[in-house]
């Protein structure tokens, strides 16, 4: 621009105005490169901001998390500020797990015949089989309680229950004795859950068990049927002791102490590995089977040998190896025992064959361990711990009472499990006693068949177990309202702080908030109480793991055990803490480090505090300062408002949504991290997590300036995704609409109509799921929708029909009134209306041409009236004058005449174009036509006299009024007159008739023609038409048309008849009242 | 018609047209009847020769170059008041009203016929040197325009000339003048003046009365002072002394 400005002006002096020029450029150049400096920086700084923002924001947020989770816990820990709410909750969910334990207990009696059923029969018994002779069939009888049910977990149902039990045959001695035989050998291992003792007997020995014919066998299929734990009986010192001493479950060392120096059990553990490279060998393997073999059953009587009473139970746990006592098997069985045993590392596995013996089975159903074979639950066996191990859990132990009591059993019911009979079968021989304690591993492994021989050591030996049988800091005891004790619950107590989670009975429910004890909590919503008692110095330190890890300790004990979980009203749970945090777990690492980070807890909440004020002035600046880069005054647009405001609306949506579900997801993580840093992997999810926070502060600030920015500048609120869509929809749609065949739209509309009837028919014929509701639904819709666009089509016919109506009654400027119809109406409206434009065009065109032609004759004969005038004034000149030619004076008459005609013919020419272009007024009154005729013939009485014309008038004498212009309907007389006394024949009469009916006055005029009308009665009204063709005297040949015109514009009807030389012209008018 | 003789002898009249031929033959007439007649060309023309000259009597066309005839009229009827009969092509009604509206005494369209023409000139010019002499205040005497009934002489003069009408005429003359503006039917007229039943009139009151309007009027096809009321009867329009229509 200034370039050319340069060439155009030759300046005088070049030098300094190129300089001025060139300073101006480099000024607006200079201001140019500011501006976009400036914008640069604008820019810069406020990606800047919003980067720092998410940092501070991320910073803030988790930092707040952190602080809130100490504060938690810090609650937690203070006793006076415990957080019962927490507590609650807690309790709340564990009751929930618990209701959800499915623990099956398969309880079988066997009973003598004669004895009572006991409490077994208390119990909700399924089936009952008895047999009460010799030769009856053992009889199932049912009797379950509509109350109980199967188990959740269990595919088999009631009747496949009783199936199976009534699958068995019975096969009778000679002494009488049943046996029942296992024919079936496909067990479900879930079936397994709720068999009997007898059938597990059956099956784990490969014998029959005997029934004596006496005696019944009572079956209950229970699910968390009540039972006690009571451990009042025990002896508490004992029990302490036991308590305290047996630590099954930890290191080589313990069992070295529990074993205490036990000579031979170190010689056969060297032994093992000597084994382990004999075997190898392949040398002395049948010497070193047998010491192995001893010393499974050296541990197997190990332990409990006393056990006499119900009353008093006491525990002699004597660890010795003078009782051990070596039970001999035979070769065979021996050789078939090493076939199973392979060795890995220090560990003997022991493989499923090795299955004679009545307390190391194979379970179905297992993990895939170890090269061992997946599906089954592999025993293993190690002697230096000298325990056996399951695979079901990984490397679960088998709880050693179960170990123990079997071989007790074993021993005491001196069974003889070696001996098979001549059917191969194993027998049992030996008397049953009466009350007989019998564990064994049961099918799913976390539950055990128990036979009831003594309630009390069991529930002993749970409680135990759940107290010690876990080193960690977490304890809980459940308290059985029916049991009696003293100090149970004290004993645990002793060892820690406790809360106590019981379960209200409904009397307490109604009592509601009486309760005295954590009364607070109590309301009718809970069936469960827990109350946290202060007086041990300690509240429940639930710190800040999960509770759902909680819940999954408890819940996995207990599924370890046969602890019945079903809490009855006025039992109660406590759960503890160590309070000196005596184990190294969870929780004492959490209280270590809480420990460590709880004095940056203040800091930390200055540091948030400081970080959101940071945060929300940067967010405040940011949007103030966004869009504002370059000029202050002007909003700037960067390339992100371009997008759709949608995009915008999207990325703020997200972030928050994703900011406040992450916060809630992770906060536990971002807590495990900061505080129970020790989880190494935890770092990553922290990281992970920080850095996603972050994005989404970017996302979520990015999109929220950008829609600050259109705010300021409100066109680019217009970019939108839904608005660009729903006008290319709509346009489309009529684009498609307008140009498709109507025929075939209909055609598709009736066909998809239809298709979507049937669809929607079909679906709710189906009957099942959603689908009835969907078709229902699509039904509705598409009537709604049929309804609307017949609404909308008639809605668009219906204005069609206002048009064309108005159009019709002569409104040629119709408009199209107001209203969307569909696409084809539109266009149809439209057509219209440009119809009656062009029908009021042409129709106005066509009035404007007769005007200009009417227009067109009146100009031209003014031109041609002033030489008209000279010529008819010369001519007349020359008539005066004194001519003698006769020729001449015939010249001139002809010349008279003619222009005389000439006169007429241009007057009559304008009257026609003037009628014809309808451009006279008619001045219409009420008249009377018998008047007018009178008057009419008094003007031409002399004229026809001259041609012997005789008139016959018969005009009635009542007046015949109508409605007419005067004028005008004189001239039309006038003209006719003048008709009659042109044309008709001299010495004639010419007959006037005027008379009326009711309605109608009618005019005739009648003559006769002296010349032969050799021309039809319709061109006699057309202009410039006479009767005579050859006559040209004179006239103009306009007066009947103007006549018929005149007549016309009045409502009149003109007719002429010709017959012969007969003219007759009528006229017709209507008539009015006076 | 009537040969005034040397009544008209010295009388002005300006004939204005700008087609010569039309002035020329004009002329002719108006000089046989013995009148002066100076000419014009166009309304300017015709103005200057009338402020210099003492005209009696302008005969003028409306379409002419220069100054059209309405305008001139319009000038004239500034300072003069003589006759002024327009002669122009333009026979509408509304053109003929707009020249008697602006003052124009007589309204003549092309082409006319020349004794038409003089007979309004002289009507116009007896009205012109009569007006103001016109005998009144006799209560039998019926004056309209220029129509003059004298009843108890039984006379009736048009513009001072007497016309000679039968006594039925002259009855129907009468009955119209005593009845200015009064429309009567052509039944009500014989009623009145046959003083009989009017069964049977047949054409013979519009007889007569065409047959007056042939004495008095100049152009009985557009009366002056009987009007035909076409399908309802007849009537004498009042027509006051200082304008001729």
């Amino acid at each position: 621009m200034t370039k050319s400005r340069e060439h155009q002006e030759p300046n005088p002096e070049p030098d300094k105005n190129s300089e001025m020029d060139s300073e101006r450029v480099r000024d607006q150049k200079q201001v140019t490169e500011d501006r976009q400096d400036r914008r640069k920086r604008g820019v810069a700084g406020g990606v800047l901001r919003v980067l720092v923002i998410g940092l501070t924001g991320m910073a803030a947020g988790v930092l707040a998390v952190f602080v809130i989770c100490m504060i938690r816990r810090y609650g937690i820990k203070d006793l006076n500020k415990r957080d019962y709410l927490e507590t609650s909750r807690f309790a709340d969910s564990m009751m929930e797990q618990i209701a959800e334990l499915n623990i099956w207990l398969g309880v079988a009696q066997i009973y003598e015949s004669g004895e009572d059923g006991g409490s077994i029969a208390s119990m909700d018994s399924l089936v009952e089989i008895s047999r009460a002779s010799d030769s009856d069939v053992v009889s199932l009888e049912s009797d379950l309680k509509p109350g109980i049910q199967l188990s959740q977990s269990s595919s088999l149902t009631y009747d496949q229950f009783v199936n199976n039990i009534s699958s068995y045959n019975y096969e009778t001695d000679e002494n009488g004795n049943i046996y029942l035989i296992d024919n079936s050998k496909e067990y479900n291992a879930n079936w397994y859950s709720s068999i009997l003792l007898s059938d597990y007997q059956l099956r784990s020995s490969n014998s029959f068990i005997e029934i004596p014919s006496s005696a019944y066998i009572e079956l209950a299929y229970q699910m968390m049927e009540p039972n006690a734990v009571a451990v009042s009986s025990l002896d508490d010192e004992a029990l302490k002791e036991a308590l305290i001493s047996r630590h099954y479950h930890s290191s080589l060392s313990r069992v070295e102490d529990y074993l205490n120096g036990n000579a031979s059990f170190y010689e056969s553990y060297d032994s093992v590995r000597d084994l382990e490279e004999d075997m190898e060998s392949d040398a002395g393997m049948m010497e070193d089977t047998t010491s192995l073999n001893a010393i499974s059953m050296t541990e197997a009587t190990t332990s409990m040998n006393t056990m006499s009473t119900t009353e008093a139970v006491s525990i002699e746990v004597t660890v010795s190896t003078d009782d051990i006592s070596v039970k001999e098997y035979d070769d065979e069985i021996l050789n078939q025992i090493l076939a199973d045993v392979r060795i890995y590392d220090d560990y003997l596995y022991i493989d499923n064959k090795f299955s004679s013996d009545a307390y190391i089975t194979t379970i179905s159903g297992a993990n895939e361990i170890l090269g061992f074979d997946p599906g089954e639950m592999t025993l293993v066996y190690s002697p230096i711990e000298n325990k056996f191990y399951s695979s079901y859990y990984g490397w679960y132990m088998i709880p050693d009472e179960i170990y123990y009591l079997s071989r007790y059993i074993a021993s005491d019911l001196n069974m003889n499990l070696g001996g098979a009979d001549n059917n191969g079968k194993y027998e049992i021989s030996g008397e049953i006693p009466g009350e007989a304690l019998f564990w064994l591993p049961f099918a799913d492994s976390n539950s055990l068949l128990r036979v009831k021989l003594g309630e009390n050591y069991t529930d002993y030996l749970q409680a135990e177990r759940n107290l010690n049988n876990r080193q960690q800091n977490f304890l809980y005891y459940l308290e059985r309202s029916d049991k009696e004790y003293d100090n149970g619950a004290e004993d645990i107590a002793s060892l820690g702080a406790y809360m106590i989670i019981t379960k209200l009975s409904a009397d307490d429910l109604e009592a509601g908030m009486n309760d005295d004890q954590g009364s607070e909590n109590a309301s009718p919503y809970y069936t469960y109480k827990f109350s946290v008692d202060d007086q041990y110095g300690y509240g429940i330190q639930m710190i800040n793991f999960d509770n759902s890890y909680l819940i999954n300790r408890i819940t996995r004990d207990w599924t370890n055990s046969s602890f019945n979980m079903n809490m009855e009203e006025g039992d109660r749970l406590f759960l503890a803490i160590r309070p000196d945090y005596s184990y190294y777990d969870e929780f004492s690492l959490g209280f270590e480090q809480f420990n460590m980070y709880y004095k940056y807890m203040i800091p930390a909440c200055v540091l948030v505090i400081l970080l959101l004020a940071a945060t929300v002035v940067l967010v405040l600046i940011s949007i103030k300062r966004t869009g504002c880069s370059g000029d202050s005054d002007k909003n700037e647009i960067y390339f992100l408002d371009r997008w759709p405001i949608e995009v915008m609306w999207l990325a703020v949506f997200t972030s928050l949504f994703f900011m406040v579900v992450f916060l809630i997801l992770t906060r536990n993580q971002i807590y495990q991290y900061m505080v129970v840093g020790w989880v190494r992997s935890n770092l990553i999810v922290f990281l992970a997590t920080c850095g996603f926070y972050y994005l989404m502060v970017l996302l979520g600030m990015t999109g929220f300036l950008s829609l600050i920015r259109r705010l300021r500048v409100k066109e680019y609120q217009k970019i939108s995704i839904f608005r660009m869509l729903g006008g290319r929809l709509r346009s489309g749609l009529r684009v498609i609409a307008g140009q498709r065949n109507l025929v075939a739209q209909t055609v598709e509309l009736y066909l998809g109509y239809w298709l979507l009837l049937i669809i929607s028919i079909f679906m709710i014929l189906a009957l099942t799921g959603i689908w009835p509701f969907l078709g229902l639904f699509l039904f509705v819709l598409l009537h709604i929708g049929m309804l609307i666009l017949s609404i909308r089509k008639a809605k668009g016919e219906q204005m069609i029909r206002t048009v064309t109506e108005e159009l019709a009654a002569g409104n040629l400027e119709v408009e199209v009134p107001k209203g969307r119809p569909l696409e084809v109406e539109r266009q149809i409206l439209e057509n219209i209306e440009h119809l009656g434009d062009g029908l009021h065009t042409a129709l106005e065109q066509s009035i404007y041409d007769e005007r200009m032609k009417a227009e067109l004759i009146t100009n031209v004969s003014h031109d041609i009236k002033t030489p008209l005038t000279s010529i008819i004034n010369y001519v007349d000149l020359l008539k005066r004058e004194d001519i003698e030619n006769e020729e001449v004076r015939h010249y001139i008459e002809v010349l008279d005449q003619k222009s005389r005609r000439l006169k007429q013919l241009t007057e009559d020419l304008v009257e026609v174009s003037k009628i014809s272009s309808g451009n006279i007024e008619l001045e219409c009154m009420p008249i009377d036509l018998g008047e007018l005729v009178r008057q009419s013939v008094g003007e031409f009485q002399d004229k026809f006299e001259e041609h012997k014309l005789q008139i016959v008038d018969n005009i009635a004498e009542e007046p015949c009024m109508i409605f007419a212009d005067g004028r005008r309907t004189y001239r039309v007389m006038d003209n006719l007159m003048q008709n009659v006394y042109k044309y008709a024949m001299p010495n004639t009469r010419v007959y006037i008739d005027l008379m009326h009916s009711e309605e109608t006055v009618i005019f005739s005029i009648k003559n006769i023609s002296q010349a032969e009308l050799n021309i039809d009665a319709r061109e006699l009204m057309e202009r410039f038409i006479r009767g005579d063709q050859s006559r040209s005297t004179e006239g103009s040949g306009l007066g009947l048309s103007i006549a018929k015109d005149l007549v016309h514009m009045q409502n009149g009807a003109f007719d002429i008849l010709l017959d012969g030389d007969l003219f007759k012209v009528t006229i017709m008018f209507p008539m009015v009242s006076q | 018609m009537q040969n005034t003789g040397d009544k008209t002898m010295g009388m002005k009249i300006l004939v204005c047209d700008d087609d010569k031929e039309i002035v020329e033959a004009i002329s002719i007439y108006l000089q046989q009847e013995e009148y002066t007649v100076l000419r014009a060309y166009d309304g300017i023309e015709a103005l200057n020769i009338l402020q210099n000259e003492e005209v009696h009597l302008l005969i003028i066309d409306v379409m002419m170059p220069n100054m059209d005839g309405i305008h001139a009229v319009m000038e004239l009827r500034k300072e003069s008041n003589i006759p002024v009969i327009i002669l122009s092509a333009k026979s509408e009604d509304t053109d003929k009203i707009m020249g008697l509206t602006i003052g124009a005494d007589d309204y003549v369209t092309k082409p006319f016929n020349p004794l038409e023409l003089i007979a309004r000139v002289k009507a116009q010019l007896r009205r012109y040197s009569k007006l103001g002499s016109i005998p009144t205040a006799n209560k039998d005497v019926y004056v309209n325009g220029g129509l003059v009934l004298e009843d108890d002489k039984k006379l009736v003069t048009l513009d001072g000339e007497p016309v000679k009408f039968t006594p039925t005429e002259y009855k129907i003359v009468r009955l119209l003048m005593q009845n200015l503006g009064i429309v009567f039917s052509s039944s009500q007229i014989y009623e009145k003046i046959w003083e009989g039943d009017s069964y049977a009139t047949e054409n013979i009151v519009s007889v007569h009365i065409r047959r007056i309007r042939e004495k008095i009027e100049i152009n009985p096809k557009e009366p002056k002072y009987i009007k035909v009321m076409w399908g309802v009867g007849y009537k004498m329009d009042v027509i006051p002394p200082t304008q001729n229509l």
